[in-house]
C-alpha cells in the first residue's frame, strides 16, 4: 500500500510579488510502506522545500500531498504539530538536540508531549537503546557526547514514537566518513525492521544505502534510480554518474 | 571613510541593543550631573544644613558613580559578546589588528560623545526640575541656581570619559586575545556537574539569609542597631547570590528526580529550561533581586523618615518651645522670655512647668528594666529610658484624678511593648497602660525612647529635671518663628539639649531628611534604570538562545501556541523570582527599619505599612511593565526562527 503520495506538488514563494520564486514546479511520486528512499539534488534544487512539505512544516501551493490517507494540505498549524508528533520522526543534519535536556529526556521529548506514562517510555527506550547502542550514554547530556552519538540519540528520539515515516535531512552532513557509515548502517538496519525512511542528501555514499534514489533539479523530478540487485559500490557509481549529468545540465 | 561606514551600519543593525544602552547611559550621566550640580550649588551651601546636604550629595554621587561603572562594565561585556563575531569576520576579511583597534576606539568615542551630549541635555533640563523638587522637599523658597553648573559638567565629563577609557583598555586586551578561527564555531554550552561544594553553597546561602532575617527580626533600638542592620544587608547580599546560583538549582534537581511530576509536558519544558537558565543566569537574577531590594529599602527608609519628621519633632518638643533644666526657670529668665517675645511680636501661650525624675537609662528584659543610671553610664545594651512622674504632678498636668498605692503605677510607652507588672531596678509596680500622655517627650533627644511612669512617690536619689514648655502665636513665616526661637535660646543661654524650638528642629530635620529622600529617589531611579537594562539585555540574550529551541520543539511536534505559552510562562517565572525575593527582603527589613525609626521617635506602624505597600505595588507595576515591553522584543527575536 502506498504510504505517501505526491500529486503535482507545487511550491511558490512570494506568490503575489513581482517575481515569484518557484521552488517546486511539479513533483509526483509515491513511497510504499517499508521503503528507503533517498532524494538527491544540488543546493537550491528544492530538496528541503520538498522535505518540509512532507514534514508538515510547510504547505504546498498547488497539488496534493497525502500521507497515510491524510491530506497534509488540510491540516491547520496546530493539527500539523500534533500530526508530526504522532506520525513522523525527524533526523537533522545538526542533530537539533536540546542542550538543556539529558539524552534520555531528549529521546522522551515527543512522548512527554503526548503525555505518555513514564513506565511506557522506559519500556520503549530499553530495546531501542540496545539496538542503537546508546545504553551507556542515555544519562549524559548532548554536549558531553560525540557528534555520532548525538545523531544516534536524535535517531532514537525519532523512532521512539514508532512513526509511520522517518524523515532525515542530511543526517550525515556534520559527521566524518567513519561515523557517517555507522549511522547509515543503522538506517539500513532500521529499514530492515520495516521502518519507512525518506532521506535528503548531497552525498552519493549516503544515497547508496537507499533502495531508491530520486534526483531533483529545478523543482522537478529529473531521474529515478533503483538499487535492485546492484552491489553498494556499483549503485554508488550509478548515482555519481547521474549526479554528474545532472550538474552538467545534460538532458 | 570605511570605518565610519562600518560603525554606522553596525549601529543600525544593532539598534535594539545600542538604543536602550544610549538612553540609559544618557540618564545615568544626567543623574551624575544633577548630583554634582546640587553639591556645588552656592545657595544651598549657605543654608544652616548646607554642609550636611553637601555631604549627602557627595555620598549619593559616589554611589551613583559606582553604579554607573558597574553598569558600563556589564553592558560592555554584553556588547562584546554580541560584537566579537563581527570583529572576527573583519579580521578574517583582512583587517589588521591595528585597524580593529582603531575601529574599536572610534566606536567607543562615538558612544562617549552621544552619551555625554544626550546626558547633559537631559541633565540640564531635569536639573531644573530636580532642583525645584529638592527645594520643595527641603521646604526652602529662596534657592537659586544657574542654568549650567560648569564645574559639575566638567567633573561628570572627566568621570564618564575615564570610565570609557577603562572600557577601551579592557576591549583592547580582549582584542589581543581574539582568535578569529574560533569564531567560526558556535560556542557549545557545557553541562556543569555539581558536587558537594554546590550543595554546601546552597545551604550556606539559606543559612546566611535566615541569619539575616533573624537579625532584622530581633534587632533592638540601641546604638548597634544600624551596624546590625548593615551586617544583615551583607548577609542578604551573600545569601541571595548563593541561593539564586545554587539553591534554586538544588530545588529544580529535586523536582527533576520526581519522575511523575517531571514528565508532564508543562513541567518537563519548564523545569529543564529553568534549570539551564538558572545555571547561566543565577548571578544576574540575584543582581536584579538585590537591585530591586535596595530600591525598595532605600525608598521605604527615606520616605518614612521624611514622613516621620512631625512625630520626631513632637517627641522632642511637645509644645513649640520646650526648656529642660535642673531647676525651675527663675524670674530673670522669665523676664527675658517676655522681652524677646515682645521684640518679635509674639504672644506667649500658657506656660506649663513640671518636675520629673532625671531620665534613667537602661534596657528591658521582658518587664524588668535594668537601670544603668545617667546617660553617661549607657552601654551597647542600652535601649530605653524611664522617667518618673509623681501622681500629684500628673494630676496637675492632666486634671485627671489618680489614686495610686505605693506599688501601683501608670505608664505610657509608645516605643516598647510592656504589659502587666513592671520591675524597675528592685521595685515592682502593678502597672496600667495609659492611652495617651500629652507631655510625652524625649528630653535628651537620644535614640533611647523613654517610658513615662506615674508613681505615687518618685524614688529618691534620682535627681530632678524640670520641663518648661509653652506655645506662642506669631504671625509670619516659619523662618520668623525659627528666628524667634533662636533668639530665645541665645538670650536664655541654655545649651542645645536644654532648649528645643519646634520650628528650628522642624526646619533642620526637613532639610536633612528632605536631602535624604532626594538622594534616595535619585539613587532608586539610577538603580531602576540599571535594572531595566539588565532585564532587557537578558531578554535579548535569551531570545537568541531560545530561537533554536523553539524551532526544534516545533519540529518534534509542539504546536506554536504550546511553545509560546510554555516558554512564556517559564520566562515569567524566572523574572518574577527576583522581584518576589525583593519583596520578601523588604518584608524582613521592615521590622529592623521600624526599630531604627523608633529611635527617631517615629511610632506610626500603620503609616509605615502604607508606604511599604505603596512602593511595593509601584515597583511591581513598573517591573511588569518593563517585562511586558521587553518580552515584545524577545518575541520578535524568537519569531525570526
Amino acid at each position: 500500500m502506498a504510504l505517501l503520495q505526491l500529486h503535482h506538488v507545487q511550491r511558490v514563494f512570494n506568490q503575489h510579488s513581482t517575481n515569484p520564486v518557484m521552488a517546486l514546479k511539479d513533483i509526483s511520486f509515491t513511497v510504499e510502506n517499508g521503503e528507503f528512499v533517498a532524494i538527491m539534488g544540488e543546493s537550491g534544487a528544492g530538496k528541503s522545500t520538498l522535505l518540509n512539505i512532507i514534514a508538515t512544516l510547510d504547505q504546498a501551493t498547488g497539488g496534493q500531498a497525502v500521507l497515510n490517507g491524510q491530506d497534509l494540505g488540510q491540516l491547520s498549524k496546530d493539527e500539523a504539530a500534533k500530526y508530526r508528533r504522532e506520525h513522523l520522526g525527524f533526523v537533522f543534519q545538526h542533530f537539533n538536540l536540546l542542550d538543556s535536556l539529558s539524552n534520555r529526556d531528549n529521546i522522551y521529548l515527543p512522548l512527554v508531549l503526548a503525555k505518555t506514562p513514564v513506565k511506557l517510555m522506559d519500556d520503549r527506550l530499553t530495546p531501542l537503546a540496545a539496538r542503537l547502542r546508546i545504553d551507556s550514554i542515555v544519562d549524559r547530556f548532548p554536549s558531553e557526547v560525540s557528534g555520532g552519538q548525538q545523531q544516534r540519540i536524535a535517531i532514537a528520539r525519532a523512532l521512539i514514537t514508532n512513526p509511520d515515516l522517518l524523515l532525515a535531512d542530511e543526517p550525515t552532513g556534520a559527521l566524518d566518513s567513519n561515523t557517517s557509515n555507522e549511522i547509515l548502517t543503522l538506517f539500513d538496519d532500521v529499514n530492515q525492521n520495516g521502518q519507512t525512511i525518506i532521506m535528503v542528501t548531497h552525498s552519493a555514499a549516503a544515497a547508496s544505502h537507499a533502495k531508491r534514489t530520486l534526483f531533483i533539479k529545478d523543482g522537478r523530478i529529473y531521474h529515478e534510480l533503483y538499487r535492485g540487485d546492484l552491489s553498494a559500490k556499483e549503485y554508488q557509481e550509478q548515482i555519481n554518474q547521474t549526479m554528474m549529468t545532472l550538474t552538467n545540465g545534460g538532458e | 571613510m570605511l570605518f565610519f561606514k562600518l560603525i554606522n551600519s553596525s549601529f543600525k543593525r544593532n539598534r535594539k541593543i545600542y538604543l536602550p544602552y544610549l538612553i540609559s547611559m544618557a540618564m545615568l550621566v544626567a543623574i551624575n550631573y544633577i548630583f554634582k550640580a546640587i553639591a556645588v550649588n552656592r545657595s544651598i551651601k549657605k543654608l544652616p544644613s548646607g554642609s550636611i546636604t553637601g555631604a549627602l550629595m557627595d555620598t549619593g554621587s559616589t554611589f551613583i558613580i559606582l553604579v554607573t561603572l558597574a553598569f558600563m562594565v556589564y553592558i560592555n561585556r554584553f556588547l562584546w559578546q554580541q560584537r566579537h563575531q563581527e570583529m572576527g569576520l573583519y579580521s578574517m576579511l583582512g583587517m589588521t589588528s591595528h585597524h580593529l583597534r582603531i575601529l574599536m576606539v572610534i566606536e567607543k568615542l562615538y558612544l562617549l560623545v552621544i552619551s555625554l551630549t544626550a546626558g547633559f541635555a537631559t541633565g540640564i533640563i531635569f536639573d531644573r526640575l530636580a532642583f525645584l523638587g529638592f527645594a520643595r522637599l527641603l521646604n526652602i523658597k529662596h534657592l537659586s541656581q544657574p542654568w549650567i553648573e560648569w564645574s559639575a559638567l566638567g567633573n561628570t565629563c572627566l568621570i564618564i570619559g575615564g570610565f570609557f577609557l577603562l572600557l577601551v583598555i579592557i576591549d583592547l586586551v580582549k582584542l589581543i586575545r581574539l582568535n578569529p578561527a574560533e569564531l567560526w564555531h558556535p560556542r557549545k554550552s557545557t553541562v556543569t556537574k555539581h558536587g558537594t561544594v554546590f550543595t554546601v553553597a546552597g545551604i550556606l546561602g539559606m543559612v546566611a539569609v535566615a541569619w539575616a532575617y533573624y537579625l532584622t527580626l530581633t534587632v533592638k533600638p540601641r546604638m548597634s542597631a544600624l551596624s546590625t542592620f548593615m551586617l544583615a544587608v551583607v548577609l542578604v547580599v551573600v545569601g541571595t547570590y548563593l541561593l539564586f546560583i545554587a539553591g534554586s538549582i538544588i530545588v529544580l534537581q529535586l523536582l527533576q528526580k520526581n519522575k511523575r511530576y517531571y514528565y508532564q509536558p508543562r513541567h518537563f519544558i519548564a523545569v529543564s529550561g529553568m534549570l539551564q537558565r538558572m545555571e547561566q543566569n543565577g548571578a544576574s537574577l540575584a543582581t536584579i533581586c538585590l537591585l530591586c531590594s535596595s530600591v525598595l529599602v532605600i525608598l521605604f527608609g527615606s520616605i518614612t523618615l521624611y514622613l516621620g519628621i512631625d512625630s520626631t519633632v513632637r517627641s522632642w518638643a511637645p509644645r513649640e518651645v520646650t526648656i529642660v533644666s535642673t531647676a525651675p526657670l527663675n524670674a530673670s529668665q522669665n523676664k527675658t522670655i517676655k522681652q524677646v517675645a515682645n521684640e518679635h511680636q509674639a504672644t506667649l501661650g500658657h506656660q506649663v512647668s513640671f518636675n520629673t525624675s532625671t531620665p534613667q537609662y537602661g534596657y528591658w528584659q521582658k518587664n524588668h528594666f535594668i537601670n544603668q543610671g545617667g546617660l553617661d553610664r549607657m552601654t551597647n545594651n542600652t535601649t530605653s529610658s524611664v522617667i518618673f512622674i509623681s501622681a500629684k504632678t500628673y494630676q496637675q498636668l492632666t486634671k485627671d484624678k489618680v489614686q495610686l498605692a505605693n506599688d501601683e503605677a501608670l505608664f505610657y510607652s509608645p516605643a516598647t511593648k510592656l504589659t502587666g507588672s513592671l520591675q524597675i531596678g528592685n521595685r515592682t509596680y502593678k502597672a496600667k497602660q495609659l492611652k495617651h500622655f500629652d507631655y510625652y517627650l524625649n528630653p535628651s533627644h537620644s535614640i533611647y525612647s523613654p517610658v513615662f511612669l506615674v508613681v505615687n512617690k518618685v524614688p529618691a536619689k534620682m535627681g530632678t529635671t524640670t520641663i518648661t514648655t509653652f506655645n506662642y502665636q506669631l504671625t509670619g513665616s516659619v523662618e520668623k518663628k525659627a528666628q524667634f526661637e533662636q533668639a530665645l535660646q541665645d538670650k536664655l543661654q541654655v545649651p542645645n539639649l536644654g532648649f528645643t524650638g519646634y520650628h528650628i528642629v522642624h526646619n533642620l530635620l526637613t532639610q536633612l531628611y528632605g536631602g535624604i529622600v532626594f538622594v534616595g529617589i535619585l539613587i532608586s531611579l539610577a538603580l531602576g534604570i540599571t535594572t531595566t537594562v539588565v532585564i532587557y539585555f537578558k531578554q535579548i540574550t535569551e531570545g537568541y538562545e531560545d530561537q533554536q529551541r523553539f524551532k526544534t520543539m516545533q519540529q518534534v511536534g509542539l504546536s506554536e501556541r504550546e511553545t509560546t505559552r510554555s516558554i512564556h510562562s517559564q520566562v515569567l517565572m524566572v523574572f518574577l523570582l527576583p522581584v518576589i525575593g525583593a519583596v520578601v527582603n523588604l518584608g524582613f527589613a521592615i521590622p529592623a527599619i521600624r526599630q531604627i525609626m523608633i529611635q527617631f521617635g517615629f511610632y506610626n506602624t500603620q503609616l509605615m505599612m502604607t508606604v511599604a505597600i505603596t512602593i511595593t505595588i509601584i515597583l511591581l507595576l513598573a517591573y511588569l511593565l518593563i517585562y511586558g515591553l521587553t518580552t515584545r522584543v524577545y518575541r520578535q527575536i524568537v519569531d525570526q526562527a
